[in-house]
Formats: structure tokens, C-alpha cells, sequence
């Protein structure tokens, strides 16, 4: 009976719940509103202890964490550092895996339990902002922020300006990586010797290197399986082995948005040098010399064609070589080296990036400490690169369990990296390093010497090296300023953001249809069409218009 | 009499309370959301403040360019499946129940039960190795015989056929068992008799066997038949690209790929709705339809 | 069933025997190229060399997963989700399912009550309404938010009214004229006759709840709660190959190997319940009652 009553009970507050407003604010921190910062006031120091200590609730998404023993995710170098440091004490309200973590902030979103301040997507973002569930912080970054933070914002004023409301600063954006977006041609440079085949600085180059590597047996079996260039189904976009490079080798740009001679800004998958790059591409799979698979393929076969040498050339970013590290195990003789991407004419090609913003740190409304997420971004770029909060006495890397935070990290990160690490190398000097940096120059240190037992090794070494390295393309890239800023990055409105997964998806299967030959490559006349009928038009017309001015 | 029939059927109604509260607090409660299906919801705002759209989201689902062959693809490889998901594990149970060797039925039943448990992640990886054009297991044998390689999971014409074979295969471990116990449940006296009446073994079968497992034949088709527009999509995640949008595009690959899941919830909700009402009409349809032909109602 | 061997007989039991062995097969060998793998080594995995048997034969997949205390916490979790939920399941399961199984003239009210219970499995309100009622009623973080929401498998239950009905009706003539009530005739007639139909659905209960890690995820708040499946979702880190993936993580990224591992030991459990259901899917109705 006592089961039935208290059934009863949760029937009728659940009922209320749902009449009142589906998603009542009044379940969070039993706090009375707060006046942003006006009650810690004694000095504002950006990175003052709060005395007596503050307790501040986050959330967090992450996977098999590794701690060292009597650790565990709420106690750790890190809780102690911002105990010890700031006086914070952080629990968290609730965790859940990286790859569940969007949908449960929605679901905390709709039930109205927020922590202190959280990682949200754009649409989140606006979901919150509709609510009123956000704290004006344009004060307390103002007042808190140090120097360092703030100049690392304000390097990126479009993304500052998405997060601001009618001049008041909403949220803060975190950084797209930049150079972690540039693509390059990896080849099996054993391959080309063997073959006596150029090393690929044209096109053209690549057509001949793609057909040798289809057919004549650069791996020495005696079977004929190998494929000239591996690619996967995506082709442009979400996937590892990618044909992005390949068209923008034909400067044409499908993911993006550039400004034409005219001054306005289109879409780049409608473009005629789309079309030619698809043509060739078309060319290339009838004749063979393209993976007639790569509609099938995922990133994890197309790790496997490298691994198991049945490809020897693919378009990928920057850590291609620690996803293949296997292959050095497998053939310690395998030279797997990077060159930027090569053009269809006398001109570099160059990288589109994208500058979106993909996440914005919103701080609850209802905080009493506003200011606290602030003053631990300060702490964290202070002492964000110490040694004990990268790796622990005991070799667990925890670097990845510390509380989220925007503004730390630089875009260029990884580049940075690498230029310290060469400064290292040339001086004969690490000491200058970081803790990170330091790791990955050890393991440098360790292949050269010959020892890849640790095969991550040969992934650092062809990623931050000396010599033909990511690193070392990166350098030519930002040195001949081939790196090209998608025109558009702002976020589209709700109705115009939706159409652009309908057209993703037409381009896709329009481009897949004309590369298989199942369509004539004047089918693209038609798509341009399509594209414009589906949503494009008013995509366009939105874009133009916001065109500089965010909202 | 009526009060004394009342009085008995009392500890019935009992019975049934725990079910009902549990269902009508998890399941009828939370409909209450699908009312969003006719809103511009916004989370937080709550179902009674979002600003209401009547019939737009539907108008706007229906008018979306690829719907009516997304909608074909799923009733077509959705209809394949259940009706081989019928007769499949029927064949295999009658089968089975012919097998008189104890552990040889066991182990059978036990290794057809085993694809239930590898995720479609992994069959996706294991399906593309063999049916691959060049190195593919299949194509091999197709090679030997002097056929032409076929492309299966890229071309339009035979993407559906992998995908509602490859389910079957997964799944129909399960039906086998419940037809099998459904076939220990029919009465041994029948097939005494029978025998006495001179039935062979194929007899046996037509007039014993078969009617003895149509009532799970006729409820597991109920049941089935109410969910034809929710084609797996964890199966067609795994195994398409857009080079077979044409033919293995279905319901749920649209809305995910259009987002709708993580920002445009009234949309998905009112594809959600439809799905059900559509169940719905179907699942209605086909127990009066049992009910007239076999004259038996399937529950 | 009864019949004399002929020598069509026999064809027919050997062509039985070859399709079912061709078809067991089928479903036996993907699993033991799985079990293949997480026996092997990572490099020959990952160039996907592993076929059948295992290359670079090595445990370390199963050491992984395996010595970290995080693991035995999860599978006590788990065994805790599926006593309890196989113990509520079948008692819901049962008792709703015995009302519904009697005639309407028997029973007025049993088609309504029993397109409530349809109309539950056709219509869903949806992640974000169920999440909120879920919360709303105090389950949030506890065990329980596993297993109350599912107490009534709807499928299931419909199953076994299927059976009950199948029982022949004088066995409840002949309770009711020994004077037992309804509770009486469900438990000691009912329930031990419906021994395969009982067995069989505990088997999809069990694995049902052994293999469910998505709600987990949604409902439980902190890692040390996980079951067994939940946790093992978080010892593969997730599959980014996106731009935005930090270069460290991708180093991380699990191999084939310790998937395979993980495949198999959530799998072993299950295997070893089966067989000791399994004996009551053979087991025939007892007929003796009701000639008695």
C-alpha cells in the first residue's frame, strides 16, 4: 500500500512538474539569486583564494580514467591544485561518457539542473540564452581575467563576437584548432623510390603516382592489391582519409564559404572547380587508379589498407602517422612522410578553415561565484603545462580529466609545440619545453636513436620532427600563408541550419554519384541547381548579409 | 450474480495494478511530450510555454525532398524483414525439433543465438571484408563460377538485399527460440494420435506441428507489423554512404543526418508520432485481419 | 512425434542435419573471428590479417580490461541490475499477464486494459519527457532508474499471455471447483506449467539487461555506478578522427584488439546462464494434472 501512496505522490508531482513548465529552474542549487561577484569583493585578484573555500558544481564527459592509486575523478592533482591554489573545491554533478555527453547537457538543460558553468554546443547555447539561463559576464571577465587570457581572446574576435548578446558577453567561445585542420599528402616515399616515381609537388605528379601504385606492385608481393589513393565514403567531410586535399588541389573548396571576385560569398561544393576536380576524380576511378571501395570505406579500414600496405598515398591530417604507427612495427623500412598539397596549376593550394565556433562555456545564472571558471582559466594557463598535471608519478596520463575550461589552449597549439620542439633540437637544449612538448621530444629523441619499441614514437617523430614532419609542412604553410579562412563562421539561424545537413547530404551523394560514374559529370550543373532550390538561396542570402557583422 | 462474478474477478483487477501505475507513470505520462510534435519546443521552456505550430512540422516533414523514398526504403526493407523474421526461425524451429540428439539441438540453438550479441560496428567491418569486390569471400565464389564481381554495398540493386539478409541472420536466433518453445508446448497425445491414425511424418507436421505453433506465428506478426516504419538504424548507420542513399536511406538516417535528434526536437517528435500512429492503424489492421482468418484474436 | 524410419526419412534427417549445421556455422564464425582477435596482437589487427585464429597470440586485450578494479566494481553492478530486474520483470510479467490471458467473458475489462498495454509499446513520449519523469519520480542516480521504467516488458508479457492461453481451460475449472482463488491457481498451476515459456523469457530478460549500457549513461551520475556494458563503453575511448581530436587522444584510441576483448567477456555471462535455461525449453507440458 505504502508503494501505491508513494506512486501516487510521484503521479502528482510529476503532474505539476509538467504543468508547471516542463523544465522548472527551481531544482538547481538551492541559492538565492546571485549579484555576480558583488559579495567576494575584497581585492579583485584574478587569481585570489576565496577564503573561506567556495564550492562549485561542473559536469564533464570522459572515458576510462587512468589515476593513480587512491585517486579518482574527484580527487586528483587537479582538485588539489585549484583547492590549494584558488580555494575552489569542484564536485561534479554528474559525468557521463565523451560520446553521451551532448545529449545528457540536454537533458540537464531541459530539466533545469545546471552546474557552475558548462561546455555548450552552439544550439545549446541558444537554448539557454532562450531560457535566461546564462550569467552576463562581461564584467567578471572584464574585472578577473589576466592579461595572458585575455590577449588569447582577443585574437579571435569573430568567435567573441558569436558569443555576445546585444553587446554583452554571454558566454566564452573555445578555439578551433586551426592548424588542426590543414591536410596534407602522406605517401610511402620507399614507394616512389622503388618505382622511380617524382615526388608529388603537381597533380600530375599524384596521377602517376596513383596509377604506379595501382599496378605495378609496390609492395613487392607479386598480387595485385594495391590501390592507388585510398579515400573514404565521406569524402570531403567526417572521415580520416579524406579527398579534401585532392580538391583543393584543384582550389575548390566543398566545405566552405569563399568570397568571389564580385565580393559576395557562395558556397564552395557549387563552384566550377569543384566540377573540374570531380571529373578528374571520375577519370581516376574508372581507370582504377581511385579505390573503386572507397564507397565502403571507414576510417578504420582505411587505417587497415595503410597498415596492412595495400595503399601507400592518403589525404589526412596532421596525427595521421600515430593513427598508422602499426605500420613501422610491421615494416620498420616503411618511410611515411607528408607533402604539402600539391596544385593543379602554378598556384599553391591552399587549406580551407573552418573558424566556427563549436563550443561555448556559458556560466549558469544562478552561480554565486561567476568569476570562479575565470579564475581558473587563469590558473590554467599558468600552470596548465606542469609535468604532474600531464602525466603522474606512476605514468598515468591524466592530462585529459582536468575540469573543462575555454580560453587555455592557443589555436596553434600543436604548431607551437613544434616549433619549440625544433628550437630544442637545434640548441640541443629541452629544458624550455613544457611537460606535453617535453613527452612528445623524448619519444623524438628515442627514434632517432632507432628504438621504436613504443611505436607512438614514430607518430611524434613524423608529426613534431625534424625533417619532413607535420610540423615542418605546417611551417610552409603558415610561412606562404596557405592557410585560407572558410569567409563564413558564423552560426546560421535555426530554420537555415537545419537545411544544411539536407544539403550536405545532396552533395555527398552527388558527388559520389558523378566520382562512381554512375552519373555524367554535367550532372553538376543539376546539383548547383538542386542546391540553390533546397535551401541554398536563403543560406546564401543569410550569409551575405551577416557578412563581417555577427550578431 | 453480477455481484458475486465482481467479487471473483476482484483479485484480477489487483493483479493488474502494479503493471498499469508502472506503464501509465513511464510510458502514458511522458506522452504527454509528444504534444512538442506540434510545437517549436524549446527545452526549458516547457511544453506549455513553446509557441505552438499546429500541423507545420508534419508539413514540413512530408515536404522534405528525399521523404517519399525514404519512406518506401523503410516499408520495403522493414516488410522483407518481418516476414522473413517469421519464417526463417519457423523453418529452423521445425527443423530443430526434429533432431532428436539432445546436445546436438543444444549446441544448434546455442550458436544461432550468437550474432544477437556482436554490435552492428562490428558485422558492419566483418560484411564489408566479404563482400568486398576484389578480396570479398562472396565474390570469390561468384569469380569461381565466372560471374562478373558484384559491388554489394555499393550499388543500389542489391544494398537492400544485404541488409534485410544480414538482420536475419542476426535476429532470427531469437525467434527460433521462442518458436521452439512454443513447439514443446503442443501436446504429445496429438502426435500419439496421429501416429494411430496413420499420419506419416510429413503429416504430423501439416496437421499438428503447424497449427500447433499459429498462435505465435499470428502474434509475433501482430507485433512485429506495428513497428515497419523504425527500420534499424544502427544496421544502416553502420553499412551505408551516400553512394546507396537511393535504395538504404530510410526514416531514422534522414532525421539523424538532418540533426534532428540533437537540435530540432518537434521534428523529430512529430516523425516519431507519425511512426506510431502509422504502427498504430497497422497493428489494429492486422489483428482484426488474424482475428477474421484464423479466428483467433493474437492477444 | 511418432513415425517408422524409411529411407525418405532418412534423406530428410540428413539434408536437416546439413542445413542446420551450414546454418549454425554461419552464426558460429564471425564470433570466432572476434574471439580471434582479442587474442591477437594489435599490429596484425589492426592491418586486419586476423582471421580465424590468432596472430601474435597474447592476453594482453584481456589484461587491459581486465586488471583494473573499475571492472569487478561494474560487474557487481550488473549482477545487481539483472537479479533485480529479472526478479521484478517476471513477477510484473507474470501477474499482469495471468488477468489478460482470461476471456472477456470471463474477464469483462481485458481488451481495454490490454490495447493500454499495446498502445504503451506503439507510442513513446520521447528521450527528454521519459528523462524528466524519470528524475521526477526519484530515480535519478539509483539503480533502480534501470529497472523500474522497463518493470512491464510489454513484449514479453504479451508472449506469455499467449501461453497461458494455450493451457487447456479445465485446469482452471478444476482449481476453481477445489476452491482455489485466482492467486492460488496462477501460482501453483499456472506458473510450473509455463516452465518453457517462463525459461525463455528470463533469457531475453537477463540479456536484455546484461547488454542494455546506453540508460546507464543517461540516468547514472557517477562511473563508479556503472554496469558492466555502460563501463566497458568508456574503456574505448571515442573513435575522433576529427580535426578536433587532440593529438594525445588519438594515441589513445583503442585498439581492435581490446574491443574484441571487451565483446567477449560481456558476452561470457550470458553463455553461461544459457545452458542451464536451456533445459526448460525442452521440457513438455505434464499432462497428468489434468486427466486427474
Amino acid at each position: 500500500m505504502k508503494k501505491v501512496l508513494c506512486v501516487i505522490l510521484a503521479l502528482a508531482t510529476a503532474a505539476s512538474v509538467a504543468a508547471c513548465s516542463g523544465g522548472s529552474n527551481s531544482g538547481t542549487s538551492s541559492a538565492s539569486p546571485s549579484k555576480s561577484g558583488s559579495s567576494e569583493k575584497a581585492a579583485v585578484d584574478p587569481m585570489g583564494k576565496y577564503d573561506p573555500p567556495i564550492e562549485i558544481t561542473v559536469v564533464k564527459g570522459f572515458d576510462d580514467p587512468k589515476f593513480d592509486k587512491g585517486d579518482s575523478i574527484d580527487n586528483n592533482p587537479f582538485t588539489r591544485l585549484y583547492s590549494s591554489d584558488l580555494g575552489i573545491k569542484y564536485k561534479y554533478l554528474w559525468t557521463t561518457s565523451g560520446a553521451q555527453f551532448q545529449q545528457k547537457m540536454t537533458l540537464s538543460i531541459a530539466s533545469g539542473d545546471l552546474p557552475d558553468f558548462m561546455p555548450l554546443t552552439p544550439q545549446q547555447f541558444n537554448m539557454c540564452l532562450k531560457n535566461g539561463m546564462l550569467a552576463d559576464i562581461t564584467d567578471v571577465f572584464g574585472q578577473y581575467a589576466s592579461e595572458e587570457i585575455k590577449k588569447n581572446f582577443a585574437s579571435v574576435p569573430d568567435s567573441m563576437a558569436l558569443a555576445k548578446v546585444d553587446g554583452k558577453l554571454m558566454a566564452l567561445p573555445q578555439f578551433q584548432g586551426t592548424v588542426d585542420q590543414t591536410q596534407f599528402l602522406w605517401v610511402r616515399q620507399d614507394w616512389l623510390k622503388k618505382l622511380g616515381l617524382p615526388n608529388p609537388k603537381t597533380m600530375d605528379d599524384v596521377y602517376r603516382i596513383m596509377e604506379a601504385f595501382a599496378k605495378d606492385d609496390p609492395d613487392g608481393d607479386g598480387k595485385n592489391d594495391t590501390v592507388g589513393l585510398v579515400a573514404e565514403k565521406g569524402i570531403v567531410e567526417d572521415n580520416w582519409a579524406s579527398l579534401l586535399g585532392f580538391f583543393e588541389g584543384f582550389h575548390a573548396y566543398p566545405t566552405g564559404w569563399v568570397k568571389k571576385s564580385d565580393g559576395t560569398l557562395q558556397f564552395g561544393a557549387i563552384q566550377p572547380e569543384a566540377k573540374a576536380a570531380l571529373e578528374k576524380l571520375q577519370q581516376l576511378y574508372k581507370d582504377g587508379f581511385l579505390d573503386k571501395e572507397f564507397a565502403v570505406m571507414t576510417p578504420q579500414k582505411s587505417i587497415e589498407a595503410l597498415v596492412s600496405e595495400k595503399a601507400g598515398m592518403v589525404y589526412s591530417g596532421l596525427s595521421a602517422p600515430i593513427t598508422v604507427k602499426d605500420l613501422s612495427t610491421k615494416n620498420p623500412k616503411a618511410e611515411f612522410v607528408p607533402y604539402p598539397l600539391p596544385s593543379v596549376d602554378g598556384q599553391a593550394a591552399s587549406n580551407m578553415i573552418q573558424t566556427t565556433v563549436g563550443t561555448f562555456f556559458g556560466v549558469n545564472k544562478k552561480s554565486k561565484n561567476p568569476e570562479a571558471m575565470i579564475k581558473m582559466m587563469n590558473l590554467m594557463k599558468v600552470k596548465g603545462t606542469d609535468r604532474e598535471l600531464s602525466v603522474t608519478k606512476a605514468g598515468n596520463e591524466i592530462w585529459m580529466y582536468n575540469v573543462d575550461l575555454p580560453g587555455v589552449t592557443s589555436p596553434t597549439k600543436n604548431y607551437d609545440c613544434y616549433v619549440d620542439i625544433q628550437e630544442a633540437f637545434s640548441k640541443n637544449d629541452p629544458s624550455k619545453l613544457n611537460a606535453e612538448e617535453k613527452q612528445y621530444y623524448d619519444y623524438i629523441v628515442k627514434y632517432n636513436k632507432g628504438d621504436n619499441s613504443d611505436n607512438m614514437a614514430f607518430g611524434y617523430a613524423k608529426v613534431f620532427g625534424p625533417g619532413q614532419s607535420s610540423g615542418n609542412v605546417i611551417d610552409a604553410y603558415m610561412k606562404n600563408k596557405l592557410m585560407l579562412s572558410s569567409a563564413f563562421g558564423g552560426i546560421l539561424s535555426d530554420k537555415n541550419q537545419s537545411k544544411t545537413s539536407i544539403l550536405k547530404s545532396l552533395r555527398d551523394e552527388t558527388y559520389t554519384k558523378i566520382i562512381m560514374g554512375e552519373e555524367p559529370a554535367e550532372k553538376f550543373d543539376d546539383f548547383v541547381k538542386m542546391w540553390y532550390s533546397q535551401g541554398g538561396t536563403d543560406i546564401t542570402k543569410e550569409v551575405n548579409e551577416s557578412n563581417g557583422s555577427q550578431k | 450474480m453480477n455481484r458475486n462474478k465482481f467479487k471473483r474477478q476482484l483479485p484480477l483487477y489487483f493483479m493488474l495494478i502494479p503493471g498499469v501505475l508502472v506503464v501509465l507513470v513511464y510510458n502514458y505520462l511522458p506522452m504527454i511530450g509528444l504534444i512538442i510534435a506540434f510545437q517549436d519546443f524549446v527545452p526549458g521552456e516547457g511544453f506549455f510555454r513553446s509557441e505552438w505550430v499546429g500541423l507545420d512540422n508534419f508539413k514540413y516533414l512530408f515536404g522534405m525532398n528525399n521523404f517519399p523514398r525514404v519512406i518506401w526504403n523503410t516499408i520495403y526493407i522493414a516488410a522483407a524483414k518481418i516476414l522473413l523474421m517469421i519464417v526463417v526461425p519457423v523453418v529452423f524451429a521445425l527443423l530443430l525439433n526434429e533432431i532428436r540428439n539432445k546436445h546436438f539441438k543444444r549446441g544448434v540453438q546455442t550458436a544461432i543465438y550468437l550474432p544477437h550479441f556482436l554490435s552492428w560496428i562490428i558485422l558492419a567491418g566483418i560484411l564489408i571484408d566479404i563482400l568486398s569486390p576484389s578480396t570479398g569471400m562472396i565474390n570469390q565464389v561468384i569469380k569461381f563460377f565466372g560471374g562478373k564481381p558484384i559491388f554489394f554495398l555499393g550499388d543500389n540493386k542489391w544494398f537492400p538485399t544485404v541488409v534485410i539478409a544480414s538482420d536475419v541472420w542476426k535476429e532470427f536466433g531469437y525467434g527460433t527460440i521462442i518458436y521452439l518453445a512454443a513447439l514443446t508446448g503442443i501436446d504429445p497425445g496429438l502426435y500419439e494420435a496421429a501416429y494411430v491414425d496413420g499420419a506419416g511424418r510429413w503429416r504430423q507436421l501439416l496437421h499438428v506441428t503447424l497449427p500447433g505453433i499459429t498462435p505465435m506465428v499470428v502474434l509475433m506478426t501482430t507485433l512485429s507489423i506495428g513497428g515497419i516504419l523504425g527500420a534499424n538504424f544502427d544496421q544502416i548507420f553502420n553499412l551505408y554512404s551516400p553512394a546507396v542513399y537511393e535504395s538504404g536511406d530510410v526514416l531514422d538516417t534522414l532525421i539523424y543526418r538532418i540533426g534532428l535528434v540533437d537540435a530540432q526536437f518537434s521534428l523529430s517528435t512529430a516523425a516519431s508520432l507519425f511512426r506510431s500512429l502509422v504502427g498504430l492503424v497497422l497493428t489494429v489492421v492486422s489483428y482484426k485481419t488474424a482475428h477474421k482468418l484464423t479466428g483467433y484474436r493474437p492477444f | 512425434m511418432h513415425y517408422q524410419k524409411t529411407i525418405a526419412g532418412s534423406i530428410a534427417n540428413a539434408l536437416i542435419y546439413f542445413v542446420l549445421i551450414l546454418g549454425a556455422l554461419s552464426c558460429v564464425l564471425p564470433l570466432i573471428n572476434v574471439l580471434a582477435i582479442s587474442f591477437s596482437s594489435s599490429v596484425p589487427a589492426t592491418a586486419g590479417q586476423v582471421k580465424l585464429l590468432p596472430v601474435g597470440f597474447t592476453v594482453n586485450a584481456y589484461q587491459y580490461v581486465l586488471e583494473k578494479k573499475e571492472f569487478v566494481e561494474a560487474l557487481w553492478v550488473s549482477v545487481e541490475r539483472v537479479v533485480l530486474g529479472l526478479t521484478i520483470n517476471t513477477v510484473f510479467t507474470v501477474i499482469t499477464a495471468y488477468p489478460l490471458s482470461k476471456t472477456k467473458s470471463r474477464f469483462q475489462p481485458r481488451n481495454v486494459f490490454m490495447w493500454y498495454f499495446v498502445g504503451a509499446m506503439l507510442f513513446s513520449g520521447g528521450l527528454i519527457p521519459t528523462y524528466l519523469m524519470v528524475s521526477a519520480t526519484g530515480l535519478m542516480g539509483s539503480i533502480f532508474s534501470l529497472i523500474i521504467p522497463g518493470a512491464l516488458p510489454i513484449w514479453n508479457m504479451i508472449i506469455l499471455i499467449n501461453f497461458f492461453r494455450e493451457l487447456p481451460g479445465e485446469i482452471e475449472e478444476a482449481a476453481l471447483i477445489d476452491g482455489a482463488g485466482h492467486f492460488t491457481a496462477l501460482t501453483k498451476i499456472y506458473v510450473p506449467l509455463s516452465k518453457p515459456a517462463l525459461a525463455t523469457l528470463a533469457l531475453f530478460t537477463i540479456v536484455g539487461h546484461w547488454n542494455n549500457w546506453f540508460d546507464a549513461l543517461i540516468y547514472i551520475n557517477r562511473p563508479e555506478n556503472y554496469p558492466l556494458q555502460t563501463y566497458l563503453q568508456t574503456v574505448l575511448t571515442k573513435q575522433d578522427y576529427s580535426v578536433a581530436a587532440t593529438i594525445s587522444s588519438i594515441g589513445n584510441l583503442s585498439d581492435r584488439t581490446i574491443k574484441a576483448a571487451q565483446i567477449i567477456i560481456g558476452s561470457i555471462p550470458i553463455f553461461m546462464v544459457y545452458p542451464f535455461l536451456q533445459k526448460y525449453f525442452t521440457q513438455g507440458i505434464v499432462m497428468g494434472s489434468v486427466k486427474g
